[in-house]
């Protein structure tokens, strides 16, 4: 069910209809106890008058009933009925409603008179009291009581439960019809009150909706909703800023890689137009020619960075995790930039102990390692400095590589690892394309390693690759310093 | 006409410059913003191909800086961002045209002879004097229709002169304005220059339209008597 207001509707509707079942449930019966109790109250005063007729006579009883009393027994549609007996059974009276039929004869004391329904003779439903009242003296006792004879007889009275059977019908129908309605009434308020209570999340939507790529400077204030809400406003608001930021280095990547790209593209055809113009020109033709090729050269060396740089982030190249050497590594390294750094007259401190081994692709690290190195190397300014130290930091081994930087704003230090980004915009290194520490990241995440940077001081920018540790031999340490 | 290509592509730069200079043009290079400003500030260039992405200072700034120190050299802006956008603050900054890579030579070469032009207030790319005529677009000069064989260094000179007729223009000046950096100027070059080119311009029975004032300079006018 994907309607959050259809969930709602669902989960409280047949919670409050079961409510008001058993509401019901609770109220049909005491009501229907109360009418049935009221309509035996009504029997019984009408069967104590009933008691209060019978008198002892010369010749029996004398019960009394009078044509106005046995107004209400005459045959007809609504007739009640009696039936006397005496204390041994025999049958004193009846009804004339009753005719030659008999009533089931279940006498209760005065004190607890017996109750109960059943079908009268006639078909009628009905509810019938019996009561047996008087003593019953023996007939010695009878005749002594002052002179006048004692009786014990019993009586039950009953009378049909038509209109009382329709009024519980009625308040039946009633309970279940208000039942119902009371359902629909509710269904119809929890669904105006679900989507009157869930109209910020409309709201939400609908301006979550509104944010397309070029307003992904917006944020949604989180205080204009409920409580409830506000995480996931928030949430939102994070997610709109990594987009954002996502979709600012994907523009920046494009940028640069259309600069790249551009700028080859652009020598490649001046180059060719200049010799087509002027082809008599052997000089002039021999350098473009030889230019040309390098340009095809360099956008040879870009399209393969980028494919590696491909490769590296969807493919996680096949890897032979190792344990190895640092030390040795890092020296076959710091020998391919001793002429670069001389040239640039950099002073190099070199903190690299022996017997440190990582855990690691050997290639990969090499590779790594050589980005790192090159790119100080390449960018410290003339007479700066780079520091190379390798320390344990357990359980991981720890290389910083750090070098000197000229105007270098903290905020170009998160965009060291974006492909093809270049502090110089003006890309004059063409074989610096600014996209060896993307790759070095890659590979380094490849080998679950982590290589990071900061700027240590203003003019101190340091590069840290963190890598598994394989243990360590005491070995000599290498503590050199090249000026 | 002396044309500084500022740009920091070597292979770029180094082509550009040929086919500039194969176009007549007296060409300098260089590769950096800041080394731009200086070569602008001290060498009166007529056209300045001005790459926007330059190390050291970028292109925008050195077009501002040049505004700013007075120095009215047409630039043509080189940019790969072709935004309208980037080309609005380009020629708001200073930038004269510009140009979006990669683009074609034949329309950079048409560019740039337009901003020379445009410097001497000639609309025309046809430039007459007395009876003679320079296509600068063909770089050819013509008398009554009969073409007369200049060398490229004999062309710029008339062009040069003909563009500023009227003004005297010193040696020093025409060394600068028709000899690059790398070019080394003998002391009577511009002297054996004007004597060939007077040779060839000047005919009988017309009046000469090049002069010399002594000690001062050159100057080109077509009715002095």
């Amino acid at each position: 069910m994907s309607s959050l207001r259809r969930r709602l509707t669902w989960i409280l509707l047949p919670a409050l209809a079961g409510l008001i079942a058993m509401g019901g449930s609770v109220l049909y019966p005491a009501v229907r106890q109360i009418l049935i109790a009221e309509f035996d109250s009504a029997l019984l005063a009408k069967l104590r008058a009933f008691t209060t007729l019978p008198e002892p006579g010369r010749q029996g009883i004398n019960l009394g009933f009078t044509e106005r009393v046995l107004a209400e027994f005459q045959p007809g549609p609504n007739a009640e009925l009696f039936q006397v007996w005496l204390q041994d059974g025999s049958v004193l009276a009846r009804s004339p409603s009753l005719g030659t039929q008999d009533l089931p004869r279940r006498l209760g004391s005065e004190t607890d008179p017996a109750f109960w329904s059943f079908t009268l003779p006639d078909g009628r439903p009905g509810r019938a009291v019996g009561i047996g009242f008087g003593e019953a003296p023996s007939v010695r006792e009878r005749q002594s009581i002052r002179g006048v004879p004692q009786f014990s007889i019993g009586v039950v009275l009953a009378r049909d439960t038509v209109r009382l059977n329709r009024t519980l019908e009625a308040l039946l129908a009633g309970l279940w019809g208000s039942g119902a309605l009371l359902v629909l009434l509710m269904a119809w308020i929890i669904h105006a009150g679900t989507r009157r209570g869930l109209m910020p999340v409309g709201r939400l939507a609908a301006q979550v909706s509104a944010i397309d790529v070029d307003s992904l400077r917006t944020r949604l204030i989180a205080e204009q909703y409920p409580v409830e809400l506000r995480p996931i406003v928030e949430q939102i608001n994070h997610l709109v800023s990594r987009l954002a930021s996502g979709l600012e280095r994907e523009r920046r990547f494009a940028a640069n890689a259309a600069h790249e790209l551009l700028t080859p593209v652009t020598e490649l055809r001046t180059m060719a137009e200049t010799a087509l113009q002027w082809k008599s020109d052997p000089e002039a033709t021999g350098q473009l020619a030889a230019d040309t090729l390098d340009s095809a050269r360099q956008m040879e060396h870009l399209i393969r960075s980028l494919l590696a740089l491909t490769r590296a982030e969807s493919e996680k190249a096949a890897l032979r995790l190792q344990p190895v050497l640092l030390a040795p590594l890092l020296d076959e390294l710091r020998v391919c930039f001793t002429d670069r750094m001389a040239e640039k007259q950099l002073r190099l401190e070199w903190h690299v102990p022996h017997g440190i081994a990582a855990m690691t692709d050997r290639d990969l690290c090499k590779s790594i390692l050589f980005n790192l190195l090159d790119n100080a190397v390449e960018y410290t300014p003339r007479g700066g400095c780079i520091a190379c130290r390798l320390t344990i930091a357990n359980p991981d081994v720890e290389l910083s590589i750090a070098n000197t930087v000229e105007d270098f704003p903290p905020g170009h230090v998160e965009m060291l690892f974006e492909p093809l980004w270049r502090k110089d915009k003006a890309r004059s290194a063409r074989m610096h394309l600014g996209l060896g520490l993307s790759l070095a990241k890659n590979f380094a995440a490849a080998m679950d390693a982590e290589l990071s940077a900061r700027l240590a001081r203003p003019d101190n920018l340091e590069l840290t690759l963190k890598l598994s540790s394989a243990g360590t031999n005491s070995g000599p340490s290498t503590n050199i310093t090249f000026a | 006409m002396r044309v500084l290509v500022v740009e920091d592509s070597e292979k770029l730069q180094r082509t550009l410059a040929l086919a500039l200079r194969k176009s007549g043009y007296a060409v300098d290079v260089c590769g950096d913003g800041t080394e731009a400003i200086w070569m602008a500030h001290e060498t009166p260039y007529d056209v300045l191909v001005l790459d926007i992405m330059l190390p050291g200072r970028d292109g925008l700034t050195v077009i501002r800086e040049m505004r700013e120190h007075r120095i009215d050299t047409p630039v043509l802006m080189l940019t790969v961002k072709g935004t309208v956008d980037d080309r609005v603050a380009g020629l708001r900054a200073g930038a004269d045209d510009y140009l979006t890579k990669p683009f074609a030579l034949e329309e950079l070469i048409a560019r740039v002879e337009a901003l020379v032009r445009r410097r001497y207030a000639e609309r025309n790319p046809v430039l007459r004097i007395g009876s003679i005529e320079l296509d600068t677009r063909a770089r050819t000069a013509t008398r009554n229709g009969e073409a007369i064989p200049l060398t490229r260094r004999e062309y710029r000179l008339l062009e040069y002169l003909v563009l500023r007729r009227g003004e005297v223009i010193s040696r020093s000046e025409l060394e600068q304005r028709l000899y690059s950096e790398e070019t080394e100027v003998f002391s009577n070059v511009i002297e054996s220059t004007i004597s060939a080119l007077r040779k060839k311009i000047e005919s009988n029975g017309e009046p000469p339209i090049l002069h010399t004032r002594r000690g001062m300079g050159y100057y080109v006018i077509a009715d002095e008597t």
